[in-house]
């Protein structure tokens, strides 16, 4: 049997690999690969009958001969000894006992995955497209007519079916008996039964009626799928949500865990076998870059979709770098081993930094020009070659780190540079593609692909001075660092040598001026900068007029990365303000949108003064629907990450107010999730301070005071520099009304 | 994230701190001109990260140095015009006098 078409879904199965096949018709086909997954193991000779001792009582077998694969850090061959798990369900478990066998011998490959070796050693990836042959069900040969970086290349046609709670204002974890709504065909359908034993032969006969190739969720791995299982097993009703029905669940645990000085919440995993299950809020990259950037990315890292949708991109960077080691016989160490060097404090206050910054010069500034540096760390990893086993390789001696002083190997290419190669290439092909897209579908498409990649590059940095990386190497991230400061040190200079004044810098951006310089005159900046630096960085835009805000902390000084600015083509660029910010009421965000794209009008700051009065005007008409008391709940949500669990606040503020009385109706919520709530009266005076978005009742009304402050607050931002401070900009808005009580019907229909 | 040195961003808050002593036996208006002091290290966070000294208040004195200098520097423009002024005023005032 030939099969023309694309390698939809993989999972391990009795019987080795279970594929799954999407013909050019559409049709769905199920074969399985036979794979032996196998491990190394670096043990002295000695060792060896206990080592085959173990192996036969896991029905395991260990090769005949010592073989000799490549040692990364070394570069040398090192003999180690191949152990194949009897098939891809116990591998993990062989491993496990070999592990506890022999705690103090070093293993390799073995922490991959069965799935991911497999796709490594038979060069596949998700969506593959090619020539399936199978003989009595089973793949005999792929004759592959597609590559994993491939920047042309087809998808199969996929039927998508949405599944989501009918009530969205809330998460459904926190609801009575949420009602689901699933969609296919540009049609809706209400699943309102009774009874569970109804809900699920409902949703059974949707799924058989539309046969759907993905089912988008929202919250399927948080509560509808884990629930709908549940259910199954208690009523004794099949729930077809796997197209293979001799597969099981396929679950992963929920977690949270600290990461950029944050703690995240990542809910457990509800994967599908036959047909794909992602959900729409469990997934960080699809929200960054929609389908498009997921399959990109799942190509490119062979990850399986499902898989890629849910884990983090440092895995699939990872991924990629399996990948190349295992293309090119190196052994890849299931712990790290890479340790770092002894230093002197003196050695380690130089090696030990970041980024360079430069404060804004605080303010309104006209006629500004932003620089970026394009992928400056990746391509500074790809250029000088900075990876774990090329930085200070031992076999070299070169000064190529400035300041730091280590050799980077000239006779090898490392594989961090080697991995990102692809990812460099794609991207700037990506984004040339967006730029001259002939129309908005082609744009979007290839803006969600490039952004996909993008964060991958973010990564691939961060993840060489990550402790638990495997291909990481403290050295390696400093060395990069180092680089980086120069480069933005030398641009600096080339600019400030050309009359230019430094307005701002962050590590690979630079804010210039120079007065009467033109769009020419920073183009050949960029092209002398580039060709100095060897990194490509280009104008990314001239702005009519940019404001650095004060601080909050201190409002004598500016903060870095904290502005807003009109480029000359009208575009608006916002960081750090409450517009930008997730934990802003949607009311003030809002007004505060309104103001900035009138703002972004002017021409200059002149005429930004000339503005006020509208400015005021639209400040006005928000407030006078806030004194009301017409502004839905929704829109005054402030939204805030539980740090702690509820009993751990030692304070009566309004997070640990909040937190407590979700953890008493019986919602406990976990670090790293999002309390939404709305304040009630900020002083805890009249009654209490807030109230959790869930529980909130029409009656309990909000804090017109304190809403009121923040809003001011937002305009305040824009319009002190101009000289307009709190107190004349709450003047001019009118006069406060305190605490008002909701219940109109305006209110109501905003609830509805 | 994982580093071992702290940010500089965090030096100047310790050094802050181990001035605090310092700083409460110092007058109401005074503590204000401290604190004014201390902006310097952040306006030049740059410089100060780039070339960190073993005992970084070098780099903290340093900043303020540079602060404190642009500031004379910025006066002594405004005097000296001020002073071009009153002398050319002073001029005119001798001439008009006597030519009465």
């Amino acid at each position: 049997m030939r099969k023309r078409g694309w390698l939809f879904d993989l999972y391990p199965s009795g019987k080795g690999i279970t594929l799954w096949i999407i013909d050019e018709d559409g049709a769905k086909t199920k074969g399985y690969a036979q794979f032996t997954p196998h491990f190394f193991m670096h043990v002295k000779e000695s060792e060896r009958p206990h080592v085959e001792n173990v192996a036969r009582k896991l029905h395991c077998t260990v090769s005949k001969e010592w073989i000799y694969r490549t040692e990364i850090y070394s570069g040398k061959q090192i003999p180690v000894l191949e152990v194949s798990a009897p098939d891809t369900l116990h591998f993990k478990d062989a491993v496990r006992r070999f592990e506890s066998e022999f705690p103090y011998y070093v293993f390799f490959n073995s922490d991959l995955t069965p799935v991911q070796m497999f796709l490594y050693e038979r060069n596949l990836f998700p969506l593959a497209f090619g020539e399936y042959i199978f003989e009595n069900n089973m793949l005999v040969s792929v004759e592959l007519q597609d590559r994993f970086d491939a920047m042309d290349y087809t998808v199969p046609p996929l039927n998508v079916m949405t599944l989501k709670p009918a009530r969205t204002d809330a998460a459904p974890k926190y609801q009575h008996n949420p009602t689901l709504e699933v969609s296919y065909d540009n049609r809706g359908y209400l699943i309102e039964a009774e009874t569970i034993e109804e809900v699920l032969t409902e949703l059974n006969a949707h799924i058989l009626r539309f046969d759907p190739d993905v089912i988008l969720s929202q919250y399927g791995d948080d509560t509808f799928f884990p629930l709908l299982s549940e259910w199954s097993r208690r009523t004794r009703i099949p729930l077809h949500l796997n197209r293979d029905s001799s597969a099981g669940d396929m679950k992963t645990a929920e977690v949270s865990y600290w990461t950029y000085g944050k703690i995240v919440h990542r809910s457990a995993g509800f994967q599908l076998a036959g047909r794909w299950h992602i959900d729409m809020e469990n997934s960080f990259i699809l929200g960054e870059s929609e389908l498009s950037g997921l399959l990109d990315l799942a190509r490119i890292t062979r990850i399986p979709v499902q898989k890629q949708a849910r884990t983090s991109i440092g895995t699939g960077l990872s991924s990629m770098q399996l990948n190349w080691a295992y293309q090119h016989d190196i052994l890849i160490p299931a712990k790290k081993q890479e340790w770092e060097k002894f230093k002197s404090a003196l050695m380690l206050l130089l090696a030990d930094r970041g980024g360079l910054i430069y404060l804004p010069i605080m303010g309104y500034h006209e006629q500004v020009a932003e620089l970026d540096f394009t992928s400056m760390y990746p391509t500074i990893m790809y250029i000088h070659n900075v990876s774990p086993e090329t930085v200070n390789c031992g076999c070299c001696s070169n000064d190529a780190v400035p300041e730091l002083h280590y050799t980077i190997c000239e006779k090898r290419r490392g594989i961090i540079p080697e991995t990102i190669s692809a990812v460099l290439k794609k991207r700037a092909e990506y984004k040339k593609r967006e730029k001259n897209a002939v129309s908005q579908e082609v744009k979007k498409e290839f803006h969600e692909r490039q952004t996909a990649l993008k964060w991958m590059l973010v990564t691939t940095f961060g993840y060489l001075g990550y402790k638990n990386a495997r291909f990481g190497k403290i050295e390696a991230h400093e060395s990069v660092n180092a680089f980086a400061r120069e480069g933005l040190l030398r641009a600096k200079k080339i600019a400030e040598d050309r009359g230019f004044s430094v307005i701002h810098g962050i590590v690979d951006c630079l804010w210039l001026k120079k007065s009467g310089a033109t769009v020419d005159d920073y183009e050949k900046l960029c092209d002398e900068i580039s060709e100095q630096t060897g990194i490509h960085i280009s104008l990314e835009g001239i702005y009519k007029w940019i404001l650095f805000p004060e601080s909050r902390m201190d409002s004598a000084i500016p903060t870095a990365n904290r502005y807003v600015g009109a480029y000359t083509n009208g575009e608006v660029k916002v960081r750090g303000l409450e517009v930008r910010r997730r934990d802003t009421p949607k009311f003030i965000r809002r007004m505060q949108s309104e103001v900035i794209e009138l703002m972004s009008k002017a021409s200059g700051i002149q005429e930004l003064k000339s503005f006020i009065p509208a400015i005021m005007e639209i400040v006005r008409s928000h407030l006078e629907i806030l004194r009301a008391g017409r502004v839905p709940p929704y829109e005054l949500i402030i939204r805030h990450t539980i740090s702690k669990d509820a009993n751990e606040y030692a304070n009566s503020s309004v997070q640990a107010v909040v937190a407590q009385e979700m953890s008493e109706a019986g919602v406990a919520l976990k670090p790293g999730e999002t309390a939404e709530y709305i304040i009630i009266d900020h002083t805890g005076k009249r009654s209490t301070k807030a109230k959790p978005f869930i529980f909130h009742q029409p009656e309990d009304g909000y804090d017109v005071e304190k809403y009121t402050e923040l809003a001011l607050k937002s305009i305040e931002v824009l319009l002190e520099p101009l000289g307009y401070t709190y107190e004349i900009i709450e003047e001019m808005s009118g006069e406060i009304k305190k605490k008002c009580k909701m219940g109109n019907s305006s209110v109501l229909q905003g609830i509805s | 994230m994982g580093r071992t040195v702290e940010t500089f961003t965090v030096v100047i808050q310790e050094q802050r701190t181990l001035w605090k002593k310092f700083r409460e036996a110092l007058r109401k208006e005074d503590q204000q001109v401290l604190d004014e002091l201390f902006r310097a290290p952040k306006i030049h966070l740059a410089a100060c990260a780039y070339d960190v000294k073993p005992i970084p208040f070098e780099n903290v004195v340093m900043s303020m140095l540079v602060e404190e200098h642009k500031k004379a520097v910025a006066l002594q423009e405004i005097v000296d015009k001020l002073n071009e002024r009153l002398t050319k005023l002073e001029t005119e005032n001798a001439k008009a006098g006597m030519a009465v």
